[in-house]
């Protein structure tokens, strides 16, 4: 397993979000996690990454334990992390955000930088424009060519589409397919449960902090109690 | 023509000085909040001690002035500098370090500053008293005296030795900061952190180096700006105290957080203020014969009294805050 997180229990205080949820995807998958508002979706995503402290459960990176590793560090061990909002650097240049994502890479990066232009070619052209100006879609890529700046192991993504138009997400969708079969294992939380669990490998139904259904994505889409529940039947 | 001269020598060149002066002081100020989101009261005595610094060490080392041609206090102004940044850096990982460690909100590192400037207030006066100092009691401050080549003029264009220095060091700062902010990583990762820290994190960005690149840049600015402050006028302990406020308003003014805005903004408090406590009469009378006959032209016409000058940055300050709350370049809301 790439990553393996195993009986997770979190919060902000209070009452625990996370009521004991497991995840775990192989490397070049898919995983996608699902589920009503409040369900824990977005929390278990910050778990992983290790922005909330875990009260209970542990997070394993290709069977090392992870779990007390600041999420800096864990961007050293291969995790990129893509937030819902507010994830690029708006005053910096393309180029720029890109540099950052790049901050720990000892190595010379332009040859990686140029990757991230082939796999989203529309961020060629805006290098050299500062990020706060692009439109919605464009910032998502920066987003993501960022968090694959250190090319990582393990891709978390956040809602990667909301918000974006039809064309966009379909752009999106597609380049996330190219990631994850470069051998990245991709992992996402989504809103729009349907279309995610299209292209997952694996999907996460999460239910109150708790796994509801856990399957590959076809047969989620397939089970009748998943679709009478989340899918709008 | 006389006239003119009078109005270069008293508003364009005092203009550029002070607000070279606040220029300096602004960028230390927006850089800290830009990163660490609080406002740094403790940033005009961090000038004063830079001052005084650079005292001792030209008490130290009283021959390496005329040596080289300069006044002493500039000449020893790298050591200052030096000193400066390692004390600031010190400052951060005694008192707002650990403030930080408990995620206090940035109110409490606001007051931490002020109790700062306290201390600072006090240190300065207790080692070096309070009786007013000057660089030049061994050599001479050279002023220029530039003659206008004009058949009517008998005024000189007067500028001094240290206020050269300071215009000429002030550009230097401007456009080294530039060149590190936009071409260096690090630099290009104190944007980034003050664009987003919590993103800056994520990234992987080393955080904690930011923050004392941070330190240090502030701490070399504040050496520079109070230094050359004190060559111009006089060294005293509260040399740039005085000049917090209208600091302040030149990096709220130019929009806090942007150290471009903070140049605009210290250029633009300083011009206003010569602009408003300039002697307008002295424009007007040698038109006096081109007035009405009942239209008498006073012997003083400003906007406002010299001793009253600290009025120009707040108004500035107020006027921005109605109607451009993030300032000139759309920096953070306080």
């Amino acid at each position: 397993m790439l990553i393996n997180a195993i009986n997770l229990v979190a919060g902000y205080g209070g009452e625990p979000v996370l009521r004991g949820v497991n995840f775990a995807i192989d490397s070049g998958d898919i995983g996608v996690i699902v589920g009503p508002n409040g369900a824990g979706k977005t929390t278990a995503l910050k778990s992983i990454f290790g922005l909330i402290r875990l009260s209970k459960g542990s997070v394993q990176l290709e069977g090392e334990d992870i779990t007390n590793v600041p999420p800096d560090r864990r961007v050293r061990l291969g995790i990129g992390y893509v937030t819902q909002e507010r994830n690029v650097f708006p005053s910096l240049t393309v180029r720029e955000n890109l540099e950052m994502g790049a901050f720990i890479r000892k190595d010379k990066f332009s040859p990686v930088i140029d990757n991230m232009f082939e796999l989203f070619p529309p961020l060629a052209q805006k290098a050299d424009d500062v990020a706060g100006q692009l439109s919605g879609g464009q910032r998502q890529m920066v987003a993501i060519a960022r968090a694959l700046m250190v090319s990582p192991r393990l891709l978390l993504l956040d809602e990667p589409t909301v918000g974006l138009s039809p064309a966009f997400v379909s752009e999106i969708v597609d380049r996330i397919l190219t990631i994850a079969r470069s051998g990245v294992g991709v992992l996402i939380v989504e809103q729009n449960a349907k279309r995610a669990l299209e292209i997952a490998d694996i999907g996460f139904v999460l239910a109150s902090g708790k796994n509801l259904f856990t399957d590959s994505g076809k047969n989620l889409l397939n089970d009748p109690e998943v679709a009478k529940s989340f899918l709008g039947g | 023509m006389n006239e003119l001269i009078f109005f270069i020598n008293k508003v364009l060149i005092s203009g550029s000085i002070i607000g070279s002066i606040y220029a300096l002081g602004a960028i230390g100020v927006t850089l800290v909040f830009g990163i660490l989101r609080f406002a740094n009261f403790s940033h005009a005595d961090l000038m004063t001690s830079g001052a005084y610094l650079s005292f001792v060490f030209a008490a130290l080392l009283p021959g390496l002035g005329p040596v080289i041609g300069l006044p002493t206090g500039f000449v020893v102004l790298p050591l200052s500098i030096l000193f400066l940044a390692a004390f600031a850096v010190t400052i951060d990982v005694m008192f707002y370090r650990p403030l930080r460690k408990r995620n206090v909100r940035p109110v409490m590192l606001l007051v931490a500053s002020l109790g700062v400037t306290l201390m600072l207030h006090g240190v300065i006066r207790l080692f070096a008293g309070t009786s007013p100092r000057t660089f030049f009691a061994e050599q001479n401050k050279d002023v220029f005296r530039i003659d206008v080549p004009f058949e009517t003029t008998t005024r000189d264009l007067i500028i001094s030795e240290p206020q050269v220095l300071l215009i000429i060091t002030t550009i230097i700062c401007i456009v080294s900061l530039h060149q590190f902010l936009t071409r260096t990583r690090l630099g290009k990762a104190m944007r980034a952190m003050s664009d987003n820290s919590e993103l800056a994190l994520v990234s992987g960005i080393n955080t904690d180096k930011v923050v004392q690149a941070t330190w240090v840049i502030a701490g070399t600015l504040a050496a520079i700006a109070g230094t050359l402050l004190a060559l111009d006028v006089v060294l005293k302990p509260d040399l740039s105290f005085n000049l917090l406020l209208p600091i302040f308003a030149a990096a709220i003014v130019g929009g806090i957080g942007r150290p471009y805005g903070a140049i605009a903004g210290g250029l633009l408090v300083g011009f206003s203020e010569t602009l408003a406590v300039f002697n307008w009469s002295v424009l007007l009378r040698p038109f006096a014969e081109y007035f009405p006959e009942w239209v008498e032209i006073p012997s003083r016409l400003n906007f406002v009294p010299t001793e009253y000058k600290i009025i120009v940055p707040f108004v500035i300050l107020i006027a921005v805050l109605i109607w451009r709350p993030t300032g000139i370049f759309r920096g953070q809301v306080i």
